[in-house]
């Protein structure tokens, strides 16, 4: 799974924004992110799985392998509610 | 987020020849645009200048953006006022025009700034400006009288 095209992640005031573009850019459609979402949101740029993320946000965070298992399966959830992934 | 904290991603949209939409705030473009209700389309300006009854998102000094209506147009810029403001703001000069409206979602409807309703609102709304202060007013007023009999 990956998030589909036609997205751009920009770090704007402190916070991750996420927009659709294209030949509009939907502002009213933004999509802010905190730290854990945009560090998933760069890993679901390429094709990845559930459990490669996990690896990766373990690595990347002192936190519980049920925690991180958990937030994954949240964000993923809300991605997959707003149509991102593919 | 407010729309100052976007400007680098607005201006390079805008730069990069795309459209931007954003989400109305505010209730100065009422009745015609109303807060959270409505959305707007905005093309870059290019430096180009604007007439009368379009409808610029500019930058003031303060790092605001407004989306006002041009009601005149002046050798020193622009005379600008929101659809339910009756005071003017002068002179928005060109330099601060960031871009324009190009269209609009009204009530989940897309209007284009060619359509021919849209023009005569304008004509239409501009032309009663003198008005605007009374009508205002009047309706103040009326919700005053109103809670002062309902108390």
């Amino acid at each position: 799974m990956k998030i589909k095209d036609g997205y751009l992640m920009r770090e704007v005031a402190g916070t991750h924004v996420v927009v659709p573009v294209g030949a509009t850019v939907d502002f009213s459609g933004m999509i802010t992110l905190n730290e854990t979402g945009a560090f998933l949101w760069k890993e679901l740029l390429q094709d990845t799985t559930e459990e490669k993320l996990l690896a990766a946000l373990l690595e990347e965070y002192e936190i519980e392998s049920d925690t991180g298992k958990r937030d994954i399966a949240e964000f993923l959830a809300r991605l997959k509610a707003a149509d991102l992934l593919e | 987020m407010a729309l100052a904290e976007l400007s680098p991603l607005i201006n390079e949209a805008l730069e990069n020849g795309n459209e931007v939409i954003f989400t109305v705030t505010g209730n100065s473009m009422a009745p015609f645009l109303k807060h959270q209700r409505d959305k707007v389309c905005l093309v870059k300006s290019g430096g180009k200048l604007l007439k009368k009854y379009d409808l610029p998102l500019y930058l003031r000094a303060d790092g605001k953006y407004i989306l006002h209506r041009i009601i005149e147009v002046k050798n020193n810029g622009y005379v600008t006022a929101g659809d339910q403001q009756w005071v003017k703001e002068y002179p928005v000069l060109p330099s601060q025009v960031v871009a324009v409206a190009k269209g609009f979602w009204r009530q989940g409807k897309y209007i284009s700034c060619n359509s021919f309703l849209y023009r005569v609102y304008c004509r239409f709304w501009v032309a009663l400006f003198p008005l605007r202060r009374f009508y205002f007013k009047g309706k103040q007023l009326w919700t005053k009288v109103k809670r002062v009999n309902q108390n």
